[in-house]
């Protein structure tokens, strides 16, 4: 073999080496991250939040895992059935209500081992609503950091009340103040005993009805969750004027009711949504200056303007194997870039974005009532939704004997006190 | 070539009984596979899993009959056991009766494609989605919007709390249930009616037998192989109830629609005590197990076989 011929198949056998190599070495770096979403959003919008991530990753790949989300306790549990089901699942999409029940069971990770090493997560901890932070803690640990929030509000419609002759609300509006607004909205306009223009749709649901207890100075249970506090007199007189404005006053339907539908169409003055009501509003035909928003009224108009808020956020399994770059993921899900997208464009959702920066945002407050900044004065001043172990028990023992009391079958005192002591027995059995 | 002639060789060298035996395994090895894979299996999973204490999280802990002493002191069990024995009775009763009316009615029109015209119209809330037909009377039966409580105050009725009240939202539940299942039955009881011999009434008319005889003497007695076969599948299905409760009312209002199966799926899924929920299954297998026998015992009393 000449010299010649020697060097040039050296060369391609140094080319053949370091090509297979490099071959090599990127199937060896391909990595597939599992990421568990509620499966009403299209697997599109997540493709859309993940593009930055994975053109900075292009060795990465993610398994989209759709969840059938009916309630946040029912999801969870599928998370977990999935999982053990041998799914490989890093990142999870979840809300506050399942924090302690993941945590306590070992599905999360913390993330402050995480938060402590990564100077980059700075700037987002600044940024992020504090009480959003605190809330998807448990056990003094970061399970979850928060992408959207909610919380309710009145939602009033201006013609409405416009055609009764209402001017708009005052922020300090007491109990008479609201029922005076209800039953003047309130008309049987053709006669026939059929109301035609409802004042308020008022319902048992813990997330409509929680608002009223803090906004007369009490909730369903104390800080921590170990206490029920059905047996306040502020709780009691609360969920009473509720449920006196269908049986006693006459303003608000009884049974179940399309409040939205209604609240659209003109035939129901006031209703209770969170920022997310917006987004249904806007198709229905409803631009953001036919409305407005109010904060919960109280007893004595005190000026009580908090609610109740609950949040969603991203955080990673105890399962991942690769939890350094499921961090990065998480990193990347509550950048900006993303967060921004909750604001416009196709995949745009109404719930409020953590990151305190957006609340300005040009296209939200283009989008959202002139009041919208309500929405944060009643989380600043609010109550995180029951977020404990044992949520779906004490939901479903509010659920069992208000939605009596709601058909008026049983009165709202009978109903509480025996809340108050199903709920004490729940919380005693998981103590 | 060699291996498939050693087949045939083997194939021949076997009595065609054998054959015919091993041809007619393979036809039902699917149906068997799914029977011991969907069914079989998870039922011996489950009656082993209601002597555990499981949560899904943590590893399971015998606990002997713990779970079935606790289910005999759950006042919240033994309610839905009642609600769902009288959804079964209201229901299988509605169910069959009216089946039974609707197709000895239907059979006795002349016009065939009236005949044919009115079984379908019956058979398609059949065919239609239990969630579906939940969430459409969800609407229809709005008491303060809804289409049925509009036109009942137009005819001068009150509104109906249909779905809102205990008493009615029971009411509700069995006559949607029958709403949707009737159509069914009616096709048993027709596929039934159709299976009696034309001679029997044409000797009855000539001995001068009137309508309601020859319905007592002919047609119910030999409809009762119907009436059985309805009666057992009715009650089977009845009781394991779900659905359409579950999106119509979730149980209530307080627990006056809950059954069985829905509180199962709570305790299974919403507070993850997978073995008391197993343990609720367990009794409620038991319950139609000893119906079902009870049923087919009297039925040798009263079923007619030609």
């Amino acid at each position: 073999m000449s010299g010649n011929l020697k060097r040039i198949c050296t060369v391609l056998l140094v080319l053949l080496l370091l090509t297979s190599a490099s071959v090599f070495t990127s199937a060896q770096d391909e990595v597939t991250l599992g990421f568990v979403y509620g499966s009403f959003a299209p697997q599109e919008k997540w493709e859309a939040y993940f593009e930055g991530f994975l053109a900075e990753h292009p060795e990465v790949t993610i398994n989209y895992i759709p969840v059938p989300l009916d309630s946040w306790g029912d999801y969870t549990q599928k998370i977990v059935t999935t999982m053990l089901g041998g799914e490989r699942v890093d990142v999870i999409w979840n809300a506050i209500e399942a924090v302690p029940l993941m945590a306590e069971r070992g599905v999360l990770l913390e993330l402050d081992s995480f938060i402590e090493s990564d100077p980059d997560i700075q700037e987002f901890l600044d940024d992020a609503h504090p009480k959003l932070l605190e809330g998807l803690r448990w056990n003094d640990q970061q399970y979850l950091l928060p992408f959207a929030w909610n919380t309710t509000l009145i939602y009033y419609n201006k013609s409405v009340l416009e055609s009764a002759g209402l001017d708009e609300p005052a922020p300090d509006w007491t109990w008479d103040d609201f029922l005076h607004y209800a039953q003047t909205i309130t008309q049987d306009s053709d006669g026939d005993g059929t109301n035609d223009v409802w004042g308020f749709h008022a319902n048992a649901w813990l997330w409509h009805l929680g608002p009223w207890a803090v906004a007369n100075g009490s909730f369903f249970l104390n800080e921590d969750f170990t206490e029920p506090w059905y047996d306040r007199p502020e709780t009691i007189e609360a969920f009473q004027f509720v449920h006196d404005l269908m049986w006693e006053h006459g303003v608000a339907p009884t049974g179940s009711f399309n409040f939205r539908e209604a609240f659209v169409a003109g035939t129901l003055g006031m209703m209770i949504d969170s920022p997310a009501g917006r987004q249904r509003l806007i198709p229905a035909g409803m631009s953001a200056d036919d409305y407005d928003v109010n904060f919960f009224p109280s007893k004595s108009g005190q000026g009580a303007t908090g609610s109740q808020w609950g949040t969603d956020g991203y955080g990673i399994t105890k399962d991942s194997e690769h939890p350094d770059l499921a961090w990065e993921m998480v990193k990347h899900l509550v950048s900006t870039d993303v967060m921004s997208k909750l604001l416009s464009g196709e995949f745009a959702s109404a719930s409020a974005p953590a990151r305190t920066s957006l609340a300005s945002d040009p296209v939200l407050v283009a989008a959202s009532p002139a009041n919208y900044w309500r929405f944060y004065e009643a989380l600043e001043g609010g109550r995180t939704v029951i977020n404990a172990p044992y949520f779906a028990e004490l939901a479903e023992i509010h659920d069992r004997y208000m939605s009596q009391a709601w058909a008026n079958e049983m009165s709202i005192a009978d109903a509480a006190a025996n809340i108050q002591a199903d709920m004490e027995a729940v919380i005693a059995d998981n103590s | 070539m060699a291996p498939l002639r050693a087949g045939l060789r083997w194939k021949k060298s076997k009595p065609l009984v054998v054959r015919e035996a091993i041809a007619g395994y393979f036809f039902i090895l699917p149906t068997l596979l799914s029977f011991l894979v969907f069914f079989l299996i998870p039922t011996i999973s489950g009656l082993g899993m209601s002597f555990f204490d499981w949560d899904f999280f943590s590893e399971p802990e015998y606990v002997g009959f713990d779970n079935f002493l606790e289910l005999a002191d759950d006042k919240l069990f033994i309610t839905t056991l009642k609600n769902t024995a009288l959804f079964a009775v209201s229901a299988t009763a509605l169910n069959v009766g009216l089946g039974m009316f609707i197709a000895i009615g239907i059979n006795s029109i002349k016009w065939g494609w009236l005949k044919a015209f009115l079984r379908t119209s019956y058979f398609i809330p059949f065919v239609i989605s239990t969630v579906v037909v939940a969430l459409l009377f969800g609407f229809l039966l709005q008491e303060s919007t809804g289409v049925v409580n509009y036109y009942l105050t137009r005819l001068g009725f009150d509104k109906v709390p249909w779905l809102s009240s205990s008493l009615w939202a029971f009411r509700s539940v069995v006559l949607i249930d029958v709403w949707k299942h009737v159509g069914f039955f009616t096709l048993i009881f027709l596929a039934g009616l159709q299976a009696i011999p034309r001679e029997l009434y044409e000797a009855a008319l000539v001995d001068g037998a009137g309508r309601l005889v020859r319905l007592r003497r002919i047609t119910i007695p030999l409809l009762t192989p119907s009436l059985f076969f309805s009666l057992v599948i009715a009650l089977i299905g009845a009781f394991q109830v779900f659905e359409s409760m579950f999106v119509l009312t979730n149980g209530g209002p307080g627990d006056a629609t809950r059954t069985v199966v829905m509180l199962l799926y709570r305790e299974a899924f919403g507070s993850f005590n997978m073995g008391y929920a197993a343990s609720m299954a367990v009794v409620l297998f038991l319950v139609i197990l000893a119906l079902t026998i009870t049923q087919v015992r009297l039925g040798d009393r009263w079923v007619f076989y030609r």
